[in-house]
């Protein structure tokens, strides 16, 4: 059949995924036109698409009539399910992901076909990964969507309290954290909450963490600042330790060529002497200034004994 | 316990202690349905429904996906006697482990078991004369070499003595191999063995021991540490020496005072002269057992700690943190008469000159260490 675009009702939550058409999707159409019809449904009064949504969009803007076919009447896990079917071509990106499985959960548990469809092995831990990011609210779904924030991080945030989550939110929204970063943001404030039994939000009201957020700093400087807050506070004993370190490392290797690191988190004493040498020159002079590291004793005064 | 654990209640001949709820099923290896351990336990819980597993037969076929509490009678195919894994970075005691079977029936927030064994059943190697065979081939070659042997590594000792005698049937066995000394590692009072010890100098009793609130927070199931020590001191009575492990020493506010509570209850119950020996212990674990503990025991948050990567990849409590627990409790055992009985559990020499004043090196070597004070006779310590 064919119907007037205007007569197509396009506002059923069924349409998870509909996207307004580009101007190359509509182009196409101008030029090869409708090859397949969109799915439609016939309601007490009117006509509801279940699966076409960007075609009568292109045809409406082309002026041109739609081409219909109408299936019988189903429930709304049906009508979500043809849609998904029709759209399976689709690249399921973060935001697609969860649109679907929002429609779904809406409409009680998602069955393992849906699982399935959408790519995700049902009992695999990438499932259990998107049930936590379901008990997000679905405000956090736009972060996910401009992926500001991992599929992880939801696993994380899982039992967060409503009024922490919101303390959270413009954290997210404001900066753009690397899948690292977030996470051990995450993990350290919760933990640290936790162990305390105290709301995340004090942590971050303690830690003036928003006046960081605030700041005029640059974005990179807002992340670092705000880490190394929160890693102080969730590991106070080693942050004095690695502070200490970096400080008499820093001071004994001052004005020379060397870089002087420890990586055993203090479970050894062993430290890595490194430089690069282009020249005879640059040989004697490093020489020269290892000798005096090595007269510092800096041994002598590790931090832990 | 279900009305139907109570029906069983009422069929079964064994007592069943507090630690342990009775099994829903007996499962045995088909190979294995007529050894003798086998039939003892079978006959032990005459009212327990019994399954045999033919050959090719899964043990997840006939436990159920319930999460029944099971006993399976298996016939074990490999390796009875393995050293203890040890690592090349921190110090060792040079142990054997007799393996028995796999899972516990405790509930131990910190156990390693919750990241091997997601079910409730409990295995036990039924086929003890192929044990028997291979401890002679190993510890029977050369009788002057001497062995420290213990059970337990996937297990605890003695929580299904009550229905196995292993420990009994071990300590008999060994009774004819004067260079093995067997250890008997618990956190339960079962003391059935001590009937088969042939002699007080082959088995050396031991318990884990902690401070009070750590047991009863974090060790569901197991004997109170007033109990514990009491049956350490029954055993001195009769003439044994026995072993105490601080292990896993847990950083929590107020250990002090809980750490410091338990010594002095050991030294209630027992004279230094009693203890062959005495391991500290940090926690440490397998990074992955991290969230398998918050899943399991929410309550449990040591697990917060400020924990790093040590040099063997296991997660462990950051050095100042643990030298100053192991230093207090060290101090406090010294006082009170106990010295050179202790020992650090995976610790580097450098850990154990600060905490204990002393290196494996300065004992002659640990494992060398330990093997003269399980075989020292009581008199000469
Ligand atoms: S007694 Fe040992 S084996 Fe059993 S649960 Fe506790 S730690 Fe694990």
């Amino acid at each position: 059949m064919n119907l007037a675009p205007d007569d197509i009702n396009l506002t059923d939550p069924c349409l998870f995924w509909a996207q307004e058409p580009g101007e190359d999707y509509i182009q196409n159409i101008r030029e090869l036109g409708q090859a397949e019809p969109v799915l439609i449904m016939a309601g007490p009064s009117e006509k509801i698409l279940v699966a076409g949504f960007k075609r009568v969009k292109a045809l409406k803007a082309l002026g041109e009539k739609v081409l219909a076919l109408k299936i019988p009447p189903a429930d709304s896990r049906s009508k979500g399910l043809i849609y998904l079917l029709t759209n399976q071509g689709q690249t399921l990106d973060q935001a697609r992901i969860i649109s679907c499985l929002r429609y779904f959960s809406g409409l009680g548990d998602i069955s393992e076909q849906i699982w399935k469809l959408l790519g995700i092995d049902p009992g695999s831990k990438i499932q259990g990964l998107w049930q936590s990011r379901l008990s997000l609210p679905p405000d956090w779904d736009r972060l996910a969507a401009e992926n500001k924030i991992c599929l992880e991080c939801s696993q994380v945030l899982e039992h967060t309290s409503p009024e922490d989550l919101d303390i959270l939110y413009p954290f997210f929204k404001e900066l753009s954290w690397s899948r690292g970063n977030s996470l051990n943001l995450l993990t350290w404030l919760t933990e640290k909450s936790r162990m305390d039994q105290a709301p995340l939000s004090a942590y971050i009201e303690k830690l003036k963490l928003e006046q960081v957020l605030y700041s005029r700093l640059s974005p990179n400087d807002k992340i670092k600042i705000i880490l190394k807050k929160v890693f102080q506070s969730r590991y106070p004993v080693l942050s004095q330790l690695k502070n200490d370190l970096a400080q008499r490392l820093g001071r004994i290797s001052r004005g020379s060529r060397w870089r002087i690191e420890h990586k055993d988190e203090f479970e050894s004493q062993q430290i890595q002497i490194s430089t690069t040498i282009n020249s005879q020159k640059d040989l004697e002079k490093a020489l020269s200034q290892l000798e005096q590291i090595s007269k510092s004793g800096v041994f002598d005064d590790w931090p832990v004994r | 316990m279900t009305g139907q654990s109570d029906n069983m209640k009422k069929y079964c001949s064994t007592v069943q202690p507090s630690h342990m709820a009775w099994p829903e099923n007996i499962v045995v290896d088909q190979e294995a349905a007529s050894t003798p351990l086998a039939r003892k336990i079978i006959r032990k819980m005459p009212g327990v429904p019994l399954h045999t597993l033919s050959p090719g037969m899964n043990i997840s076929e006939l436990a159920g996906k319930d999460n029944r509490l099971v006993i399976y009678l298996k016939h074990y195919r490999g390796r009875f006697l393995r050293p203890c894994p040890a690592t090349r970075k921190y110090r060792c005691c040079g142990y054997q482990i007799i393996h028995i079977g796999e899972n516990c029936p405790l509930n131990c927030s910190y156990c390693i078991l919750q990241a091997y064994f997601q079910d409730r059943v409990l295995k036990i190697w039924a086929n003890q004369e192929d044990l028997w065979t291979e401890l002679d081939m190993v510890l029977g070659r050369d009788r002057n070499r001497l062995f420290r042997v213990g059970t337990g590594e996937f297990t605890d000792s003695l929580a299904l003595e009550h229905l196995t005698g292993y420990s009994a049937d071990l300590a008999q066995f060994l009774g004819n191999y004067p260079n093995v000394c067997l250890e008997l590692k618990s956190k339960i009072i079962d003391l059935s063995w001590m009937e088969k010890a042939p002699s007080t100098r082959k088995v050396l009793p031991a318990w884990s021991v902690n401070s009070p609130e750590i047991i009863s927070r974090e060790e569901g199931g197991a004997s109170t540490l007033e109990e514990r020590l009491k049956a350490a001191g029954t055993c001195a009575d009769k003439g044994f020496r026995v072993c105490l492990h601080f292990d896993p020493i847990i950083h929590y506010p107020g250990w002090k005072k809980g750490y410091a509570h338990a010594v002095e209850m050991i030294l209630d119950f027992l004279r230094p002269e009693h203890i062959a020996y005495l391991s500290l212990g940090s926690f440490r674990f397998m990074p992955g057992l991290k969230k398998t503990i918050i899943r399991n025991h929410p309550g449990s948050d040591y697990i917060y700690n400020e924990f790093i990567t040590g040099l063997d990849g296991k997660a462990r409590l950051l050095l100042t943190l643990r030298l100053e627990q192991f230093k207090y409790i060290a101090g406090k055992l010294k006082k009170g008469g106990v010295s050179r009985q202790i020992y650090l559990c995976m610790e580097s020499d450098r850990v154990w000159k600060e905490a204990l004043g002393y290196t494996p090196k300065d004992l002659g070597g640990l494992a060398r260490h330990l093997l003269n004070l399980s075989f020292k006779d009581k008199a000469g310590l």
